[in-house]
């Protein structure tokens, strides 16, 4: 019997459901087998364009970086917003609406500035975003963090192309100023009725690569705590051999820190602890002694004498002991030594709970994450704690999960650092994460999410 | 009415009581009291740094120069800082002579800490003259020239020609002062002897005396290494390295000052070692970038070594545990003057009977009723070194006994009859000095020492201008050489003897004697004394 067109349909469905839905072809078998040689070409032609535009502090061209990423807005069909909440630091938000707007919300985050460079110290120069032989891309900010933020926009176009329609609404921020503290860009944002109004559910944010194969993953970080203990003592004569200098003083505190600096690293030496499990604690700066026009005054004792520390706290660590280290061992008042913190940042959220995002199988999110990535191939390493700071700290701040993700296999660990690279094999297939991250999460349905407001 | 007596017994003691003295608790005579007031005269003049009022100052001088019956003539090796230099020619020019010195710069002063303005020279009813450079070292200046102008009117004629020289700049180095005289043409045309210089407060009642300065040093030691993220622990940082460097002086300077603590060794006979400066930080608009590790950082320190100190023995050690290039650490060791003199002995007077010039001055502390404490090392520096450098024997000495040590202090202050007093001691001090025979030196090694100063003059020259290291090593080695000669050949030599005639034939053959020793001995200590001021000067450590 002849069947039906209904029929042919009914039977045919599930199979042409199977192929849609079929997973993508492992990367093994192919590189870059998903992108056609023209779509990686733009693709990555794209990512030059961001590079090149110069948005290293102290003057980042912010303007540019927003018209290029209105653009590429424009070109998915993307609705925009630029919100400014410090005049020429614009924040930029993208939305694609999702079916389902009432479930929390999935915003992936970039920030669009960069530290500076030293030009001479570079191969290539570090906005040239030149490609070598190798297939290699060097630019300020191949790492951190323009991959990240082409690569969201990248993997929007693949989906769209694709025909993907998300349930929930997926947001794009790419914000200013997060390697100066943020305060003006993610700080001021996640701060404003804007944000609330998002109703953000999940957060992606710029991780680390990782030498390895695998992927490396965040779901906390170390809180900056940025200080300077200051040392006084009676001045005198060069000459002069006596007690209580501000010198000597603040050589007192040096040593106490550098024992304690010495034994945390030890832990991480030995392998006891990673990185981000232990305070860390580095010297930045030194101030003492009487300037002049070619240099100091040398016959002189201070009176004065400063140093400046960078402290890293993670989030299990306890803070009350630590700052009663400082106050006690480090600028003890008995030796007449004050501090002060340029920035102490809480390692809680605003729940007083530390802010971690809970990176295990009770975590829906966490689990997705983790299942999205192998399903395009990939592999994630043991979460760990991020050493250093990122604009995920805004999020976990007010309890939202937010989990630091850069997907740069087998690349040296180059942020800051002179001839930082990306390779463009590594580039297109952490597109192919994205997608896959990007999808999971905004088809994600539990049914007794709906009712809440933020997960 | 029986009340009466009582009460005006009683307001009699009252009055008694409120009754200021004019002026301390001595009365002084009409000349002492001009003498207090040309003192306050002279510290009334601003001149502290950094702009010292060095014209004003001059002049104050030779107006004082002039109204005793020096002759004056005032030099200037850097513009705008003169030297004033003055002289009473003696009845013997020829011989050696009497150069007493005093600096006329002083240090800044706070007003706000001090009782009476630092320039005011305020003159307390105890007596007490308030001013910065009542002590360091304007006293002397003038008590130089007070005791002169007694010595002249009592009839008073010296032998030997006596010198003052009032210099700029002591306080900063003197590079553009007593540095540059004493490398100068004039300063050997003036054949100086023997140098009186500035001493210290005694807060006891003995005049303090000082026979060697500690020789100022600047240690700069620069550490480099990877920049780095301020989360990032690393080993090999500039900090690190830098931190290890001062953590090791530290030690060292413990290891020192626990010597003086603990009574062994007098603060001026030990290294000091003191941290001045540190640098290190990426500078923001706020201060320092908090979040990055710097590549490079730095420390500078003040070093005094006394005379007989090994600077060889320390510039090992700071290359080997201070400074070590294998922690990528480098340092710059700036000498800030000799170390040794032209001999490559150490900077030091001999005060002990070999030498007359000491034997002379004890002698005229001791008549002028005072007490000399033992002999010390200065822990800090004067321009004495300068001519201790050329062998000139130079004693620092400040007339100032029951005075606190208030040099570079607030609320510096000489006591007025202590003042006066020191004018009475520069009396006996100068007219014994300036007439002391020359048969009571080694009168031949004395010429032979005046044909040396010249060859060492002109090595010196070279040296303290820094830049023509061999040709001051040729300079030397030429003039040492024809010195050499002319005394081989025999050439018939004047002994500069006064009017001593007697025993001329004990005379020659000494002459003769030491003669032989100087030939045997002196080419022996060939390498030393080859390159003796090239010593001061070593082209390693220039910076």
């Amino acid at each position: 019997m002849a069947k039906t067109s209904n029929e042919v349909i009914a039977l045919a469905s599930p199979l042409f459901l199977l192929l849609l839905f079929a997973p993508p072809l492992p990367p093994a078998v192919a590189k870059g087998a998903t992108f056609t040689s023209d779509e990686a070409d733009r693709a990555i032609f794209r990512f030059q364009e961001y590079l090149r535009i110069d948005t290293a502090h102290p003057t980042p061209d912010y303007a540019s970086a927003a018209t290029f990423l209105r653009a590429q807005a424009d070109s998915l069909s993307l609705r925009h917003e630029t919100l400014e909440f410090v005049p020429g630091k614009p924040v930029l938000l993208l939305k694609w609406p999702g079916r389902r707007p009432s479930l929390p919300s999935v915003l992936l985050n970039s920030h669009t500035d960069v530290v500076p460079s030293e030009p001479h110290k570079w191969t290539h120069p570090p906005f040239s975003a030149a490609l070598d032989s190798g297939g290699n891309i060097y630019a300020r900010g191949s790492q951190d963090m323009k991959c990240v933020g082409i690569q969201y926009l990248e993997a929007v176009r693949r989906l769209k192309a694709a025909g993907f329609a998300p349930d929930r609404t997926i947001y794009l921020s790419f914000v200013p100023d997060e390697e100066i503290g943020g305060t003006d860009g993610a700080g001021a944002f996640v701060a404003s009725d804007a944000f609330k109004k998002l109703g953000i559910g999940v957060v992606l944010d710029e991780g680390l690569a990782s030498p390895r194969p695998e992927f490396r993953v965040f779901y906390g970080e170390r809180s900056p705590w940025w200080f300077v203990i200051r040392s006084r003592g009676a001045p005198g004569h060069g000459a002069k051999l006596y007690d209580g200098t501000a010198m000597e003083n603040a050589m007192r505190s040096v040593e106490a820190v550098r024992r304690f600096r010495a034994a945390q690293f030890d832990l991480v030496k030995t392998g006891a602890k990673a990185e981000g499990e232990v305070v860390s604690v580095n010297l930045v700066y030194l101030k003492a002694g009487t300037p002049t026009p070619t240099g100091f005054v040398m016959n002189l004792q201070p009176s004065e004498a400063e140093v400046g520390l960078d402290v890293r706290v993670p989030p299990n660590a306890d803070p009350q002991a630590l700052e009663k280290r400082i106050a006690e061992e480090w600028a003890p008042s008995s030796r007449n030594m004050t501090y002060e913190f340029k920035q102490k940042v809480s390692v809680y959220d605003m729940f007083g709970k530390p802010a971690l995002t809970v990176a295990n199988s009770s975590n829906p999110w966490w689990t997705l994450l983790e299942e999205a990535v192998k399903n395009a191939g990939g592999k994630l390493s043991k979460p760990e704690i991020f050493p250093a700071s990122t604009d995920a700290r805004y999020f976990r701040e007010l309890g939202i999960p937010a989990f630091g993700f850069s997907p740069m296999a087998n690349t040296p660990i180059l942020l800051h650092d002179h001839n930082e690279f990306l390779n463009k094999d590594e580039y297109l297939k952490g597109i192919t994460m994205y997608e896959s991250i990007i999808k999971a999460f905004a088809s994600y349905n539990d049914k007794d999410t709906e009712s809440k407001a933020e997960l | 009415m029986l009340h009466l007596p009582v009460t005006v017994f009683t307001l009699f003691l009252m009055l008694l009581s409120f009754h200021s003295p004019s002026a301390g608790a001595a009365s002084f005579s009409q000349r002492e009291e001009e003498q207090i007031e040309r003192f306050q005269r002279y510290l009334r003049i601003r001149t502290a740094h950094p702009n010292p009022d060095y014209a004003a100052a001059a002049a104050f001088l030779l107006a004082e120069a002039r109204s005793i019956g020096l002759r004056d003539v005032s030099l200037e090796f850097a513009a705008g800082k003169p030297l004033v230099l003055l002289s009473w020619i003696g009845s013997d020019p020829s011989l050696p002579s009497l150069l007493l010195n005093s600096h006329m710069d002083s240090v800044p002063a706070e007003p706000s800490r001090w009782l009476h303005p630092p320039f005011a020279a305020v003159r307390d009813a105890e007596g007490r003259i308030f001013a910065r450079g009542a002590q360091d070292d304007k006293c002397i200046a003038v008590q130089y020239l007070e005791a002169i102008r007694n010595l002249k009117a009592s009839g008073f004629a010296p032998l030997r020609s006596i010198h003052v020289s009032l210099v700029p700049d002591e306080e900063i180095g003197g590079d553009d002062g007593a540095a540059k005289f004493s490398a100068s043409e004039q300063f050997r045309e003036l054949n100086v002897g023997f140098m009186l210089d500035e001493g210290q407060a005694s807060p006891k009642d003995e005049f303090r005396v000082f026979y060697a300065d500690r020789s100022p040093l600047s240690l700069i030691v620069t550490a480099v290494g990877a920049p780095g993220h301020g989360s990032r622990m690393y080993d090999g940082g500039a900090m690190e390295n830098l931190m290890d460097c001062v953590e090791a002086a530290a030690k060292f300077r413990a290891s020192q000052f626990d010597q003086v603590k603990y009574g062994s060794k007098a603060n001026s006979e030990v290294i000091s070692v003191n941290p001045v400066y540190m640098k290190a930080g990426t500078p923001s608009s706020t201060g320092f970038v908090m979040n990055m590790q710097p590549s490079e950082a730095e420390v500078g320190f003040d070093l005094r070594l006394p005379p007989t100190a090994d600077i060889d023995l320390l510039k090992k050690r700071i290359e080997e545990e201070w400074a070590p290039s294998i922690k990528n650490l480098t340092y710059k060791l700036i000498q800030k003057g000799p170390i040794r003199d032209n001999k490559g002995r150490p900077l030091a007077t001999p005060t002990d009977e070999s030498n007359p010039w000491w034997s002379a001055f004890k002698q005229a502390i001791l008549a002028s009723g005072g007490k000399l404490a033992r002999p010390e090392i200065l822990s800090s520096t004067t321009d004495a070194r300068f001519m201790r450098q050329m062998g000139i024997p130079t004693l620092g000495f400040s007339p100032m006994k029951n005075t606190p040590i208030l040099l570079h202090d607030h609320n510096e202050f000489l006591m007025d009859s202590v003042f006066l007093n020191g004018i009475k001691v520069y009396e006996q001090v100068i007219s014994a000095l300036s007439s002391l025979p020359e048969t009571s030196l080694h009168h031949n090694f004395q010429y032979l020492n005046s044909r040396f100063r010249k060859a060492r003059m002109q090595c010196n020259a070279a040296a303290f201008h820094r830049g023509s290291l061999p040709s001051s090593e040729a300079t030397f080695m030429h003039a040492t050489s024809s010195a050499f000669t002319s005394q081989r050949k025999g050439k018939s030599f004047r002994l500069k003897v006064g009017e001593e005639r007697k025993g001329t034939r004990a005379i020659a053959i000494s002459v003769l004697g030491l003669m032989a020793v100087t030939l045997i001995v002196l080419p022996r200590s060939g390498n030393k004394y080859g390159s003796p001021c090239c010593n001061t000067c070593s082209a390693e450590e220039s910076l």
